[in-house]
Order: structure tokens, then C-alpha cells, then sequence
């Protein structure tokens, strides 16, 4: 059940990130990455 | 401090689906490295690197539970939350892909920790243990870097400074414009589908000419800082590879190679224009970094620093006052990356400076099997010296002693070594001994201390990490046209015709007595008989196959090729020529697939 619920979960995020996403810009951009592994 | 001294870590990288491996790394020492090919002999195996860790910990002396902590050279969850939603530019779907917990990652703790039971599970972002990987081996002691692959989670490339270890990534770029896909897709028009092909196109490119440069620059837009990106986005798989050929069809002009078609001039020519504008893009994303950062060297690494010619090309431009290509620049030495990002942030201020020991970190190849002893020959003498005799003579000598290196490239301890001096050695080695492409050219070692006697260059390439080119004094001029490709193929460019390129150049290993001791004293041996200290080196495989790890597989390899002589650590053998060309060929038949 618990399964269930979160692959109905992620497939409704997917589908709100595909709905309003946009393409990758091109070239550089700036990092906002975290470098280190502490925490996540 | 203590806890410090018992910090046992294990590195996973390659789980991107290709290249799996494992380092361990204990108190700050690396002691093993291993690639999981190596032990299910499937060329660039992408599971669960089970073997490679477990040869790890047995090369280590460490039990698994002493493991204290395992890092991953990648995040799974965010890599897999990017593929499906297909939106890498969208503000959330970065937000959320960052700051997901990284121990979501059960696909692949689930395996860990039924392997090393009291382990801390970390997860690393990719490009950063490439950077890392290249950082602690190399001579810097900070450095601008520059990190360009086919896919790091939803990033392609990355670049900043690395400080006494510390990273500061400032800018990337989103994997949907990547260089490196860029690379393997016209790879694929080619041709080359097996994973790993783009060496080929790479080794084609010198027989061609840059005709197709503009056709090409149509399937992308590119910017003055090598800012790409792809006019249809390509992804990771083999579906958006495939749906992607035909644009490349209609920008060329060029259909699409079968893998058994001939090559023809236009197939050459667009390998040619490929890796020049692959160069340009480079060298133009360097200039970047330098303008930039202000920094005077430059770490180069990710799949895409793989590309010697593009690294020799990068220092010879000198752009940067000194480069570093890492020689496991690609995701074979992800998990060595990995495992010294995590000691790195442990120590805080504490310097760390790993020692590669020649990147020698695999196992030995332990005892020859019984069926060898009838062939084993006795010596009288120096190993070395009758070695060196026989390759000076014309044989072709597997020469397999001590522990394994890392990495795509053999760097002494599983190699194939002939005399370059002799006709047509690089024909007889792809026909008979590879059973390869015949354009394929092959790589020399030469001691460090005659490098310059023969090369534009003094600097070293320890690892086979740049290309040069032969010294104008030593260059045979070439005809302004030749019939064939294999007329061109054979003409005798230098007196070392067998490991100059067509347009003179070669892939160098500088043989230092201090990295590759063993290596050194049979090159010397060689000089005092021949007067040239160079050898033929390629790796000690056929096509398709993973460079062989044990002494039985050396045995297995040597019956089934041309091989004349093959030495397992102190012991010389010679080939008992017992199969038929068919036999041979049946059993190279195993390797078809990843050829």
C-alpha cells in the first residue's frame, strides 16, 4: 500500500515538473551545487 | 585522531551503468583498486561491483566488517529524478534533485550492506570525484579544473578551483548539451555502437580531413566559452542515441555506418571534423576557466580527458602553464575519487596526498596453470636482457607481471610489447594478435630520460595521458596522396613507423625508472641491444575483451593469438601454436558484442 502511494507520489511530481519545465539554458551557468558530503 | 587512523573506506563508482569499480582507502593510504571487468570478464560491466570490492578488501587484508565507511561515486536518486523528468532548466526540479537525501539510494545500499555490514553509506556528487580522483594523484597543489563527460547526475561539465583539496565548483552545464554525447552520437553514425568506442573515432580521425566542420556545427549552437548545446537534446540511452542518427545523416550528407560496412573517405573525413571541433569546443572551455579563475594549471578529467589527443593538444596550446589529464579520469577511477573525497573532508585542514604507486592498485596474476609447464623455457641469464633480445629479433612478447593497473589503458603490468622498428608490426598486431581494426594505430613507451631525443616534448605522460609528435630530424616525408588506406597505412613514416600516427603524431607513455621500475629495465635492456629506447605497448587483450588479470587468463589469451612469448612474473613461456586460425577465431567470437 505504502508503495503504492509513493510511486502515485512520484509519478504526479514528474508529471507537475514535465508540465512546467523548460529546457536546460544553454552554455555555463552558475554552480549552486554543495560540494560537501556531510548532510546530504 | 584515533578515529582518524581506523578510517577503512570503501569507494563504489561506475553505477551509472558502465565501468563499475571499487577502491579501499585506509588511514589515507590507498591500498587496492579494482574494476569489476576485470573479474566477470564483460567488457566495461556496469553491475554491482561485488568482485571488485571483495578483491579489494582481499588485497587490503581488511575483513568486511571493518569497513567503516562506503561512498558512492554518484547519487542515484537524483541521477534517476532528472532522467524522468526530463527538465533539467526547471528551478524545482534542480532544487529538489539537489537536496534530496542521498540515502534514498536504496538500489544500490541494499547490496552494500549486505557486503560491509557496519558501514556509514555517503553519496557523492559525480563530477566531484572525478576532480577529486585527478586532484590528490596529481603534482598540484591547487589548480583550476575543467570536468567533461557524457553524464554526471544532470550536469556534462563542470569547472572550478580544488585548493589543498577544497573544491569550489562554479559553473556547469546541463547534461542535455553535452560534449561528450555530442561525441558519442556521431560515434555511433559511425558505426562504433559498443560502449566505449569513441578511442576508435579518435584513432580514425588523423587519415581524414576537416570537410565536415561546418555540417556539424549545424546540430549544435556553441558560444566563445564553449557553451554548447544540441539542437535536439540527446539522453543516456541507447533509444535517444538511435533517434538522434538521422539528424546527423541530414546535417552530413553522410548515411549512417553499419558496424560490418566498409569505411569510406566521407566516414574518415567526419571522424577528422569530429575530433577538431571536439578539440575547439575544449580548448575554448579552457580559455573560460582561465580568464576566470586566474589560475596557471589546470586539472583536466571526466570520460572526455580519455581523449589524449584533445589533452596534448590542450597543453601544447599552453593556455595554462602546466596540465593534468588523469589517467582515471573516467568513471573507472570514480570510486578512488570518491573514497578520497570523503577522507579529504574528514581531515579539515590535514593534507592529504595520495600515492598512486603507478596506478599498479589491482591484484597479481598468481600461478601459471599446469598445462603451461611443458612450454615454461629455462633461462640462463637475466630475464630482462633475453626478453628484450627476443623483441629486438621480431617477437611479439605478453608481458604480465605484478599487480594490475587501473584504468582503460596498460601501463606495463598486462601488455602486449613488440620492436617498432619492425615492417608492417602494426598490421600483423591488429590482424593477428587483436584481431582489430587495422587502422588502429598503437601507442609507444619510451624512457622518460630519451623523450625528447624523439618527441616535441620533455614533459612526462607517466600514464599515456597526451600525444606528441615525433621530432621533425626523425620524420620520413609522406607522398601528398596515397591509393589506399592501407597504402597510407604501411608507409614507413620514421624508423619507428609502427607507433607514429599519419600525421606524426603518437600516444606517449614516458617511462619514468621511478613509477614503472620494471618497465624501465626492460626498455634500458632493449636500448643497449638496439640503440632505440622505445617498444610497441598495447594492452594485453583481443578485441572486445577485458585486459587480462590472472595468469590463466593470460595462458587462455596466449594460445588463442600470435603471441610468441609470454612472461608471468619471473617465468617465460612460448606458445605452444597449437590451435587453427578457425579455433581462434571461434573463441574470439565471446567478445563479439563489446568489440
Amino acid at each position: 500500500m505504502a508503495r503504492t502511494i509513493r510511486q502515485i507520489g512520484l509519478k504526479l511530481l514528474i508529471l507537475i515538473l514535465r508540465i512546467t519545465g523548460r529546457p536546460a539554458p544553454a552554455g555555463w551557468r552558475r554552480s549552486t551545487r554543495p560540494v560537501s558530503l556531510r548532510g546530504k | 585522531m584515533s578515529a582518524d587512523r581506523n578510517r577503512i573506506i570503501i569507494g563504489i563508482g561506475g553505477l551509472l551503468g558502465h565501468d563499475a569499480n571499487a577502491a579501499l582507502l585506509s588511514g589515507g593510504s590507498l591500498l587496492a583498486a579494482s574494476q569489476e571487468e576485470r573479474h566477470t570478464r564483460i567488457k566495461h560491466d556496469g553491475a554491482f561491483p561485488v568482485r571488485a570490492i571483495t578483491d579489494c578488501l582481499q588485497l587490503g587484508g581488511i575483513s568486511p566488517a571493518l569497513v567503516t565507511d562506503v561512498v558512492f561515486a554518484e547519487k542515484p536518486l537524483q541521477s534517476l529524478f532528472f532522467d524522468l523528468s526530463a527538465r533539467s532548466g526547471n528551478i524545482l526540479s534542480r532544487g529538489l534533485g539537489h537536496f534530496i537525501p542521498g540515502a534514498w539510494g536504496s538500489r544500490y545500499t541494499r547490496p552494500a550492506r549486505a557486503l560491509l555490514p557496519q558501514a556509514r553509506f555517503h553519496f557523492a556528487w559525480h563530477h566531484l570525484t572525478h576532480v577529486a580522483a585527478a586532484f590528490h594523484t596529481s603534482p598540484f597543489a591547487r589548480a583550476a579544473f575543467l570536468c567533461v563527460d557524457g553524464k554526471g547526475e544532470d550536469y556534462c561539465a563542470s569547472a572550478g578551483v580544488i585548493d589543498h583539496g577544497e573544491i569550489k565548483l562554479l559553473w556547469e552545464q546541463s547534461y542535455e548539451n553535452g560534449l561528450g554525447m555530442f561525441y558519442t552520437l556521431i560515434t555511433n553514425h559511425l558505426g562504433f555502437h559498443s560502449f566505449g568506442s569513441e578511442y576508435k573515432v579518435m584513432g580514425l580521425a588523423p587519415y581524414g580531413r576537416p570537410t565536415y566542420v561546418s555540417q556539424l556545427n549545424r546540430l549544435f549552437t556553441t558560444d566563445d566559452h564553449g557553451g554548447l548545446r544540441l539542437r535536439a537534446p540527446i539522453r543516456f540511452t541507447a533509444s535517444s542515441l538511435l533517434s538522434a542518427l538521422p539528424l546527423v545523416a541530414e546535417a552530413t550528407g553522410v548515411p549512417a555506418r553499419g558496424p560490418a560496412d566498409p569505411l569510406t573517405e566521407a566516414h574518415i573525413d567526419l571522424a577528422h571534423s569530429l575530433q577538431q571541433v571536439f578539440e575547439d569546443e575544449v580548448l575554448k572551455m579552457a580559455r573560460f576557466i582561465r580568464a576566470e579563475t586566474g589560475e596557471t594549471e589546470m586539472l583536466f578529467c571526466g570520460g572526455c580527458a580519455q581523449n589524449c589527443v584533445t589533452a596534448g593538444k590542450l597543453r601544447a596550446a599552453k593556455i595554462f602553464a602546466r596540465i593534468f589529464n588523469s589517467p582515471v579520469g573516467g568513471d573507472m577511477g570514480s570510486g578512488l575519487g570518491a573514497a578520497i573525497l570523503l577522507e579529504r573532508e574528514h581531515r579539515g585542514e590535514q593534507p592529504l596526498k595520495v600515492a598512486a604507486n603507478g596506478f599498479y592498485l589491482g591484484g597479481a596474476p598468481g600461478s601459471a596453470p599446469a598445462a603451461a609447464k611443458d612450454y615454461l623455457v629455462t633461462l640462463e641469464g637475466d630475464l630482462f636482457a633475453y626478453v628484450a633480445a627476443r623483441l629486438a629479433e621480431g617477437k611479439i612478447v605478453a608481458w604480465v607481471r605484478g599487480r594490475m593497473e587501473l584504468g582503460a589503458r596498460a601501463l606495463g603490468a598486462r601488455s602486449i610489447l613488440a620492436d617498432a622498428r619492425q615492417p608492417g608490426m602494426q598490421s600483423r598486431l591488429n590482424l593477428a594478435v587483436k584481431f582489430r581494426e587495422s587502422f588502429r594505430p598503437f601507442a609507444p613507451l619510451v624512457l622518460a630520460e630519451d623523450c625528447a631525443d624523439w618527441f616535441d616534448t620533455n614533459e612526462p605522460s607517466d600514464y599515456m595521458q597526451y600525444t606528441a609528435s615525433l621530432v621533425e630530424s626523425r620524420r620520413a616525408p609522406q607522398p601528398a596522396q596515397f591509393a589506399s588506406l592501407r597504402e597510407r597505412l604501411d608507409f614507413p613514416r620514421s624508423e619507428i613507423g609502427s607507433v607514429i600516427h599519419v600525421d606524426y603524431s603518437a600516444r606517449l607513455q614516458t617511462v619514468n625508472r621511478e613509477v614503472h621500475p620494471d618497465m624501465h629495465r626492460l626498455l634500458t635492456a632493449f636500448k643497449a641491444i638496439t640503440g632505440v629506447p622505445i617498444l610497441i605497448n598495447t594492452s594485453y587483450n583481443v578485441s572486445g575483451q577485458p585486459i587480462v588479470h590472472t595468469a590463466a587468463e593470460a595462458w587462455e589469451c596466449f594460445l588463442n593469438t600470435d603471441i610468441d612469448l609470454l612472461v608471468v612474473d619471473d617465468q617465460l613461456f612460448r606458445n605452444p601454436q597449437q590451435k587453427s586460425r578457425e579455433e581462434k577465431l571461434q573463441w574470439l567470437g565471446q567478445f563479439a558484442k563489446s568489440a
